[in-house]
């Protein structure tokens, strides 16, 4: 039988924002599975807090400061990742902008932040790591977003526009990446940006919320989910669902 | 959580547990120690099965019975009860196909199809839910065709099954959650029927039952009301089929 418990033996593996809760609860569990992860942090304590956290399990793991705001800083980090790892196998797209201003309230700043947070350092990240994968023939990437894609929150849309664009980016990438043996998958996560609890829900969950998230993040980056590719998950306690009920 | 053994204790029943998904999905939750009884419609696959389970786990059983007949369900969902003590997890994976479009699908194969397929899904269903709400907490995965989703020439009749187990799906979810019963259903492309996918291939039975072990188990427990393709992405790019 598989080993279960080490779904991610050998892999290297790239989350972008590993500094906030979700992030944080993604690298540590890509680490339990047998990876070695690269990750993106805004705050160096943050991210000494966490490799001191994983060193055991996976001793090469490090972080590098990133600013998903920063083109230039998200190029250098792919660039020094793709030079410590033989190969990224596991893409984490892990966007954390959210600026709270209605449509009149916001200015064309607020629009510019939120698209490069959320959206063109997908892109980025994308075009860093996707021709690799490609030649391989081997990969899985997982784009997060938020499910006020589906459940709009008033007086935050930017959040939905900006999230918005990355189910069709997810979609699309599979669509190239299929016969390349490169999946990749979308989360619409009921977390928002910075936080490590659900919005309110159907569902009242015991434990750990981001660790919830970490795990379909695992199933997805594992050979578990090996024929499923350009899927929108929706983690979210069944709140989606409500809104049609 | 231990990753090895993700359903330590849980029982679980099986419908369509001799075809080729229920069977995998059977195995799986036995490796994964799950008491599990399977059920189905022949005997001697039945016993079969029951032998291999019994091999990993000698707490699984298995019962033959019509899956079609109301009256029939109600006493193999009471053996099976009987047999577990309990039901933590109920996958209905039992079904079949017939093809045809709407002129040419015979009344027979549709009503056939409709018992498998659905009637079978909603029976099980209500034959097992009041000990899941009795225990609050419970599984439900639903195995259907992707045809839920995605339209192909000549497959009305499941198509239209698959579409209903998908929309009982999400109902079962929003009637019982407040039990804690969970509902998900799996979508996947049945053998016979041929798409283009950007996964090139066709999912191996494993494939399915390790999305059944991903529902079934606490790494899923956000999720509710949900369908997972298995499909290697047909569902969007069927979309594409007018090229």
């Amino acid at each position: 039988m598989r080993n279960y418990a080490k779904l991610l033996e050998g892999k290297y593996a790239v989350v972008t924002n590993g500094g906030d809760p979700c992030g944080c609860a993604i690298v540590k569990k890509l680490a339990m599975h047998g990876a070695t992860v690269a990750f993106g942090v805004r705050d160096p304590e943050i991210g000494e807090k966490i490799l001191g956290e994983i060193s055991d399990l996976s001793p090469e793991s490090f972080y590098l400061m990133l600013s998903l705001a920063d083109s230039e800083g998200i190029e250098e980090f792919c660039r020094k990742v793709k030079e410590c790892f033989p190969l990224t196998t596991v893409l984490v797209n892990n966007p954390y902008g959210d600026i709270k201003r209605t449509i009149i309230e916001s200015c064309e700043e607020d629009d510019r932040y939120l698209l490069q947070v959320n959206q063109r350092s997908v892109m980025q990240t994308l075009r860093a790591f996707y021709g690799p994968m490609r030649d391989n023939r081997c990969g899985s990437i997982i784009n997060i977003s938020s499910n006020t894609v589906f459940k709009p929150v008033l007086g935050n849309p930017f959040l939905t526009l900006s999230m918005g664009t990355i189910g069709g980016l997810t979609r699309v990438t599979a669509f190239e990446g299929g016969e390349f043996y490169v999946r990749v998958n979308e989360i619409l996560s009921g977390i928002q940006p910075g936080h490590s609890e659900l919005s309110p829900c159907p569902l009242k969950i015991e434990g750990s919320h981001v660790e919830g998230m970490a795990d379909l993040v695992l199933f997805l980056a594992s050979d578990m989910s090996s024929y499923i590719t350009g899927q929108s998950f929706t983690v979210d306690g069944g709140a989606r669902r409500q809104l049609f009920a | 959580m231990d990753y090895q053994r993700l359903l330590a204790g849980r029982s679980a029943i099986v419908t369509g547990g001799v075809g080729s998904v229920g069977r995998t999905v059977a195995l799986l939750y036995a490796r994964h120690g799950a008491n599990v009884v399977v059920l189905d419609e022949d005997e001697v696959e039945v016993e079969k099965i029951v032998q291999e389970l019994r091999d990993i786990n000698q707490k699984c059983s298995g019962f033959a019975g019509n899956l079609r007949d109301p009256e029939s369900i109600v006493q193999l969902c009471n053996h099976a009860i009987n047999a577990l003590g309990t039901a933590d997890i109920l996958v209905n994976a039992a079904g079949t196909y017939l093809s045809g479009d709407a002129e040419t699908l015979e009344e027979d194969d549709f009503i056939a199809m409709i018992d498998w397929n659905v009637n079978s899904t909603i029976r099980f269903t209500k034959a097992i839910i009041p000990y899941m709400c009795d225990n609050r907490q419970g599984d439900i995965i639903n195995i259907t065709s992707d045809l839920a989703t995605a339209s192909l020439p000549g497959t009305a009749g499941i198509a239209a099954c698959a579409g209903a187990v998908l929309a009982f799906t999400r109902s079962v979810t929003m009637d019982y959650i407040r039990y804690r019963v969970r509902a998900n259903c799996i979508v996947y492309p049945l053998d016979g029927i041929e798409g283009r996918r950007p996964l090139t291939g066709a999912p191996a039975p494993e494939d399915v039952a390790n999305a059944a072990l991903w529902y079934a188990c606490k790494m899923s427990r956000f999720i509710i009301g949900d369908m997972l393709p298995v499909n290697g992405g047909m569902d969007y790019f069927a979309g594409m089929r007018g090229e």
